[in-house]
């Protein structure tokens, strides 16, 4: 399991800052630390590299 | 240290603020004081002679803890060591709340703790301590000649199918060696490499210089970025790496409990909240001695733009050099530091995502928690994350909660806190 991820097909581009900042209201200050995230929607089904995710997420769970 | 900028007196400062939850979600159960290594750098403050309880006095304890339950990590001393260990993990794997074994792979019975592990629907996975490529790195630290049983003890973990993950705290001895010990971590099977700060009085083993320390870093994200699954396990504040680092939740959403009921705010503090028997957990997190505790961040790193991914420090460290500050703490971070997240996303409109998260209600709005990933998000957030049940689309949800809807779910996505099913 890649525990890279794919950033040449997970980020094409940096998103504009207008379109990011419109994701704040919903997160308290305390966790703005976040990076932000722009989704756009497409017709056709896209494989998302959920593994990878995961892994992100397992970074997290034997930690001190 | 890397080139960052520091805020002097002409610049604004950030004015960041905690968010305290009722109560923990992640709980750190030290079993027994006994333990089989003698680390000079032991990271448990309390007594080797502390004694331990009864499975059944752990049982009415996580029964008293049950509904704040949201992750459990094992320790101790050495975890293996209570003479009922089997049992008191049974009774932790019937809680449903998924856990994680932090061992020092020193398994007399090694077939039989293995098998006790296996037969756990609940556990993660287990952390093991080793302290060096060799006998002679690892001994140095261990205090005694363990390394032989720790790798074989990776090795038949892992070939039995246990995901194990290697931790070693960084010395003098071994802060040269981090390719070779994540080599050999994952040669034996490890899924990750994790490398740990010292926390506690400095001895000459442990007394990293500030440049050994960020040797030792530098080392770990040039194989980051070669892909080799390492990380550093525990916090270095940002404004002294330049690095992003693990925020620490001691004392805001992880106690740890000792092995006879009292609950720290973590492993490494030498401070008390009460005892589990005498007081409530929500009792003891609204306590004077709670807030004083989180009253030890520095005021000035409420003005650094990392706080929210570092929370001042190691406070623990403070208090064990009897010092205001973490030794490593330099001045607030005008910019946040950038992390290496995908930024954008490109999603399937008919995906339907779906909650992979535990909610809870707080004062300030709703607390996500998978684990150790925790968003404190507003209550403004709430029918989004109702509309997260497994039946709306992504279409739908933008079309109800516009792009800010739809990005937002995007971002938890990306934290693990969404799943897209089917």
């Amino acid at each position: 399991m890649s525990h890279k991820l794919d950033a040449e097909r997970i980020l094409p581009q940096d998103p504009t800052p207008s379109r990011l900042s419109s994701i704040s209201s919903f997160l308290l200050a305390d966790y703005k630390i976040l990076e932000p995230v722009e989704v756009e929607l497409t017709s056709h089904p896209v494989t998302v590299e959920e593994s990878q995710f995961e892994a992100l997420l397992a970074d997290g769970q034997c930690e001190v | 240290m890397r080139g960052i900028d520091q805020l002097d007196m002409t610049d604004r400062p950030h004015n960041h603020r905690l968010y305290i939850p009722t109560a923990p979600t992640t709980y750190t159960l030290e079993l027994t004081s006994y333990c089989n290594n003698a680390c000079i750098g032991c990271g448990n403050v309390f007594s080797r002679n502390l004694g331990e309880m009864l499975a059944e006095r752990w049982v009415s304890l996580l029964d008293l803890l049950r509904p704040h339950l949201v992750n459990i990590r094992v320790t101790g001393g050495e975890p293996t060591l209570h003479r009922q260990f089997p049992q008191i993990i049974q009774s932790i794997d019937h809680l449903n709340v998924p856990f994680v074994l932090f061992s020092n792979g020193v398994w007399e019975n090694r077939q039989g703790i293995i098998q006790a592990l296996l037969d756990c629907h609940n556990l993660d996975g287990v952390l093991i301590s080793l302290h060096g490529k060799n006998n002679q790195t690892h001994r140095q630290f261990a205090g005694h000649d363990s390394f032989a049983e720790t790798v074989q003890s990776i090795k038949e973990a892992t070939r039995a199918g246990l995901l194990v993950n290697t931790n070693t705290i960084l010395t003098r001895a071994n802060f040269q060696d981090v390719e070779e010990i994540a080599w050999l971590s994952l040669d034996l099977g490890a899924g990750s490499v994790a490398f740990s700060r010292y926390y506690g009085t400095p001895t000459p083993v442990t007394a990293l210089s500030d440049n050994e320390l960020m040797e030792a870093i530098e080392s770990i994200h040039t194989l980051k970025a070669g892909d080799v699954p390492v990380r550093f396990n525990n916090n270095v504040p940002a404004c002294f790496s330049g690095y992003p680092t693990k925020s620490c939740p001691a004392g805001i959403t992880h106690c740890t409990i000792d092995p006879l009921g009292n609950v720290r705010p973590c492993n490494h503090a030498p401070v008390t909240f009460g005892n589990l028997f005498e007081h409530s957990i929500e009792e003891m997190w609204r306590s004077e001695k709670a807030h004083w505790w989180r009253n030890l961040i520095p005021q000035a790193c409420y003005q650094c733009a990392e706080f929210d991914g570092c929370r001042g420090g190691c406070k623990a460290m403070a208090l064990q050099l009897d010092r205001r500050r973490d030794p490593l703490m330099r001045r607030p971070l005008v910019q946040k530091l950038k992390r290496d997240v995908p930024r954008k996303l490109t999603l399937y409109e008919k995906a339907v995502p779906s909650k992979n998260f535990k909610m809870r209600q707080e004062d300030f709005g709703f607390l996500l928690v998978n684990r150790s990933r925790i968003l404190p998000v507003a209550l403004t957030a709430g029918p989004l994350l109702a509309s997260l049940d497994g039946t709306h689309s992504l279409r739908a949800i933008e079309q109800q909660f516009g792009q800010e809807g739809l990005n937002f779910v995007g971002l938890m996505y990306r934290e693990g806190l969404v799943r897209f099913d089917g």
